[in-house]
């Protein structure tokens, strides 16, 4: 609902008036459509409420390690954009695959070396991309 | 006519044309499996190749790249939940859950056996149909694309699962994103709040990618106890690379194999729609007629065999508008259009009458490269299923790797990855609360497209009221009943289905 305001209120700043209605159609609807949503979210948990049943979430544990996941990525772009693709998915792939449990040093050396052998001729010998 | 076959068996029955149909299959496929990488890409890099061989093998090896990515991309689609083509995006969520089923194999002969029917067929459509197909696509203009547009965000429904209102909130937020940069019928700068990299909107790659495989890799790194396992438990089945089809089962998805190779030829047709239009039509379509529409999304074999017939049709309808008036409907079938010109071949009706033996000829190598790519996957299929036994550990970071490339590789921008970044932890908390990522993705593909047609539909009615002006097109007609259905149909079914399920409790 916050995000469909937002656009709302952001399309009144579009310089031309033609191009404004299309988003103010969709943040309408997209409003509409999250308050009946919202409305359908607290009808169902009064009601589970009432039958004492327990509505917390229990996947915390799982969703930090997913966050951690994602800084990781975050992680390995800025190391792309500053040391280049290859040393960063040296540093990424290594890391990462000990990181999630994986001990067998050959088959790790084996994948890094494999995997950027491939994309260094797919892409730097073939398609000369930069990186 | 006799002639005409002679002179086909002599052009096509060639070593020369051979090694083209296999170049074009090999690269086809390798660009197809590879993220981001587009057959766009791939035809560009041999259009060089092509001019250096006969016009007949040379276009015939553009065509077969072109096919064989299409298909290429269900690969990791399937094993891996990363599509490898945005055409491939609607056989993600069945061709994974099958995967998650220890039945890799199964989805990907199916996707195999789909894809060379769905060219095969459009091939022979096109050699059949092409000059009155090609008068079909000139009728077509901005209000008929306008109601093809919203007939394909009808598709949200169908895309919604269980419940509706997610999916319709989904497909709002793709449209609102397909708003961001400047708009493509006046040119006014929307919601790019001072960042020039917006200017020219959100590219569909990041979002795809980010959706789909970023998404993917943060739900398998939950549970990073077992992240040493593989995806699936090893099977003989699996193991042993073969997979035999039930007679049964071949004829009862026929219908479906033809039904999804004609949708996606007649979308195909049409200038700017594409394949990634197609596989969700037919994918809409598919689950219309099933007798179990829970099944979709579920791991359903006849949603992979609509997605993959239709994706790969698609690719022998885009020809039609080339060959016989030299518009070409996509990015890869302009690059085509070059290399024919390159070769001294003009689109149009001489093409089809003074030089018809080559185009002929060419056609046929589009249909025999089609077979031939059938032929060479079963020869590779028992050793790329075997991926999903690799455990977690190696699969998600190489998917990340691959991903982070094939966005990167397409525009050289860091910003593209940024976007794949962040639009991954947006369809994570989406697939956490419930909400399908796929609309947004359709969103983001039709909510442009209908708002561009629009626009000008406005311009062409010359102040007559826009619906009386839709109601003076015949075609106009056809899509609004069509999105009528489609916009009711999703709702109807749901609640024959409670009504069924009532009347099975009570019983």
């Amino acid at each position: 609902m916050l995000l469909a305001g937002f656009v709302y209120k952001q399309s009144f700043i579009i310089s031309v008036e033609v191009s404004a209605y299309f988003p103010r159609l969709a943040a309408i609807a997209l409003f509409s459509l999250s308050f009946l949503l919202t409305a359908n979210v607290i009808v169902r948990s009064i009601k589970e409420a009432k039958d004492d049943k327990d509505t917390r979430y229990k996947g915390m544990k799982e969703v930090i390690f997913a966050i951690s996941s994602w800084i990781a990525i975050l992680i390995y772009i800025l190391l792309f954009k500053f040391l280049g693709f290859f040393p960063a998915s040296t540093l990424f792939l290594i890391s990462s695959m000990i990181a999630l449990g994986q001990r067998n040093w050959r088959l790790i050396a084996s994948i890094v070396i494999g995997i950027q052998a491939i994309l260094y001729v797919v892409f730097v010998s073939i398609l000369h991309t930069r990186l | 006519m006799s002639v005409i076959i002679q002179e086909l068996i002599r052009n096509l029955l060639t070593i020369d044309m051979f090694i083209a149909m296999v170049i074009g299959i090999c690269g086809g496929m390798v660009i197809g499996i590879l993220p981001g990488l587009g057959p766009s890409i791939g035809c560009a890099l041999l259009i060089p190749i092509s001019y250096a061989m006969e016009p007949i093998a040379g276009i015939a090896m553009l065509m077969a790249l072109y096919t064989s990515s299409i298909y290429g991309g269900s690969f990791t689609s399937i094993l891996l939940h990363t599509p490898g083509t945005p055409a491939s995006a609607a056989t993600c969520e069945d061709g994974y859950a099958l995967t998650l089923q220890g039945r890799s194999l199964e989805a990907i002969s199916w996707s195999t056996i789909s894809s060379c029917t769905g060219g095969v067929i459009s091939g022979i459509v096109l050699i059949m149909l092409a000059p009155p197909l090609a008068k079909l696509a000139v009728r077509f203009n901005d209000p008929e694309v306008f109601w093809i547009a919203i007939f394909g965000l009808t598709i949200i429904g169908s895309l919604a699962g269980d419940s509706i209102i997610k999916g319709l909130i989904s497909g709002i937020l793709g449209i609102i994103l397909g708003c961001i940069g400047m708009d493509g019928a006046v040119g006014a700068l929307r919601f790019t709040f001072g960042i020039k990299k917006l200017y020219s909107g959100i590219d569909q790659l990041p979002v795809m990618i980010g959706l789909f495989s970023i998404s993917q890799v943060l739900i398998l790194c939950e549970d990073i106890k077992n992240a040493n396992k593989s995806l699936v438990k090893k099977n003989d089945k699996q193991l042993s690379g073969k997979f035999t089809f039930n007679y049964k089962e071949i004829v009862n998805q026929l219908g479906n194999i033809f039904r999804s190779s004609f949708i996606g030829t007649l979308i195909g047709i049409l200038p700017g729609a594409g394949a990634n239009i197609g596989c969700w039509v037919s994918y809409n379509e598919a689950k219309r007629v099933s007798k179990n529409p829970e099944e979709f999304g579920k791991g359903s074999v006849s949603a992979i065999v609509a997605s993959e017939a239709a994706n790969n049709a698609v690719t022998g309808g885009a020809f039609v508008p080339l060959l016989t008036m030299g518009i070409p409907g996509s990015p890869v079938a302009a690059i085509i259009l070059s290399a024919l010109l390159l070769h001294g071949l003009i689109p149009g009706n001489r093409l089809f009458t003074q030089q018809a033996s080559i185009t002929y000829s060419i056609i046929v190598a589009f249909i025999i490269s089609n077979i031939l790519m059938g032929i060479l996957a079963y020869l590779i299929i028992p050793y790329v299923t075997k991926i999903v036994f690799f455990p977690i550990s190696i699969i998600a970071p190489c998917i990340v790797v691959l991903s982070l490339l094939g966005v990167y590789a397409t525009k050289l921008s860091i910003f593209e990855v940024w976007l794949m970044l962040i639009f991954g932890l947006i369809a994570y908390i989406m697939r956490k609360v419930e909400i399908p990522p796929a609309p947004l993705i359709l969103g983001l593909i039709l909510g442009p497209m209908a708002e561009d047609a629009y626009i000008r539909t406005l311009t062409l009615a010359k102040g007559q009221h826009i619906l009386k002006y839709f109601i003076s097109r015949p075609i106009c007609i056809i899509l609004m009943v069509l999105v009528i259905l489609g916009l009711f149909f999703p709702l109807l079914v749901k609640v024959f289905m409670k009504k069924g399920k009532t009347k099975a409790i009570n019983d």
